[in-house]
């Protein structure tokens, strides 16, 4: 009897873990980074450009890099900070790549960092996936899906 | 390099300090101080994304609104035009012929065409404006908004600039600016007060 309230009870707390995590989006491990939930907000039919959004989380003892990005819709991407400052958007390619602090984790976020995927030729509706890799000086490449979705 | 970059910066930083200062100067004035406020934007007159061209003498006794901004933008842009695109689901009839005009400050890439196109995703009430490089300038200028092409490394270039929506009222008067980023009630709340609708 005690066995099963406990068995249960562990059910219970494992669909719990489940369903935050499906709230939370997908997610992928690549050495001591965890990419948490890429994502891009849907943009104009005829738009040449998005952004790509997710947080990484370093884990291990060692900075990392996120020195370089590719998407299936895009020819091109780049890693940029956005700024606002007095009302003024200003925009900068990071040339060295987004350093992922030991321990620490970077959001990757409307109004900050973000991927700037250009020569995107079909813009994907909301609700539609397209794929990617992230590079990282250490941890090397791994595979990504994004999501499209609104914003807020 | 990475120092002139710093020295554009800090410039277009302390324009748009200016930019901010004339703008709450000229709305904290009283009535009778309106001068600045008056001359702020306008007149104005250039090409439509509609064909044709678009006379601010022609917008009277009508309320609107006025972004810069350009569709090579990978985020504000957008985020700004799905937000007002939802402020205008949300203000129904009473925005009917509430116009945006989106100003692009990069007429090199966003032709008559191509703008209007991007425009049309969101909402038939955005019209595009496509000053020449000449006009560029000035109409930032009498606006207080500022911009600046910035090279990337595939050789190509984007665009900083001032991201707030001014609004108008029929006298062709600046009576707000929607910021970046500000809570979706004080918007609704300025655009409300701007068409004259209740707030629920």
């Amino acid at each position: 009897m005690q066995r099963l309230h406990r068995r249960a009870a562990l059910m219970a707390a494992l669909w719990v873990l489940a369903a935050a995590g499906s709230a939370q989006g997908h997610e992928y491990k690549l050495g001591s980074l965890v990419i948490h939930h890429p994502w891009s907000a849907p943009v104009a039919a005829n738009a040449e450009v998005a952004a790509g959004y997710m947080e990484i989380i370093n884990t291990g003892q060692s900075d990392d890099r996120l020195v370089a990005a590719t998407a299936d819709i895009s020819t091109a991407c780049q890693i940029h900070e956005m700024k606002m400052a007095g009302g003024v958007m200003t925009m900068n390619e990071m040339a060295d790549g987004l350093v992922i602090p030991a321990g620490g984790r970077v959001v990757l976020a409307p109004g900050g960092y973000h991927i700037m995927l250009m020569g995107v030729k079909k813009p994907p509706p909301l609700k539609a996936k397209f794929g990617g890799t992230l590079t990282f000086a250490r941890a090397g490449t791994v595979d990504i899906t994004y999501f499209v979705q609104e914003s807020r | 390099m990475k120092q002139k970059t710093n020295l554009s910066l800090v410039l277009v930083a302390a324009a748009a300090i200016i930019a901010a200062a004339l703008v709450t100067f000229g709305l904290s004035g009283s009535g009778t101080s309106g001068k600045l406020t008056a001359e702020f934007g306008g007149p104005f007159r250039l090409a439509s994304s509609n064909g044709g061209v678009v006379d601010s003498a022609t917008l009277k006794g009508k309320p609107y609104a006025v972004y810069f901004g350009f569709t090579h933008c990978p985020e504000v842009c957008p985020t700004t035009m799905a937000e007002m695109t939802t402020a205008y689901e949300k203000l129904g009839d009473a925005a009917r012929d509430f116009q945006t005009f989106f100003i692009t400050v990069d007429p090199e890439r966003d032709t008559v065409e191509f703008l209007h196109d991007y425009l049309m995703t969101y909402d038939k009430r955005f019209v595009g404006l496509i000053p020449t490089m000449a006009e560029l300038p000035v109409i930032a200028r009498n606006f207080r908004a500022v911009y600046e092409k910035v090279p990337t490394s595939d050789g190509s270039y984007t665009m900083n600039h001032t991201a707030s929506v001014y609004l108008f009222d029929g006298d062709g008067k600046l009576v707000a600016t929607l910021g970046y980023g500000e809570p979706e009630k004080a918007r609704m709340a300025k655009l409300r007060k701007l068409l004259g609708v209740p707030n629920p």
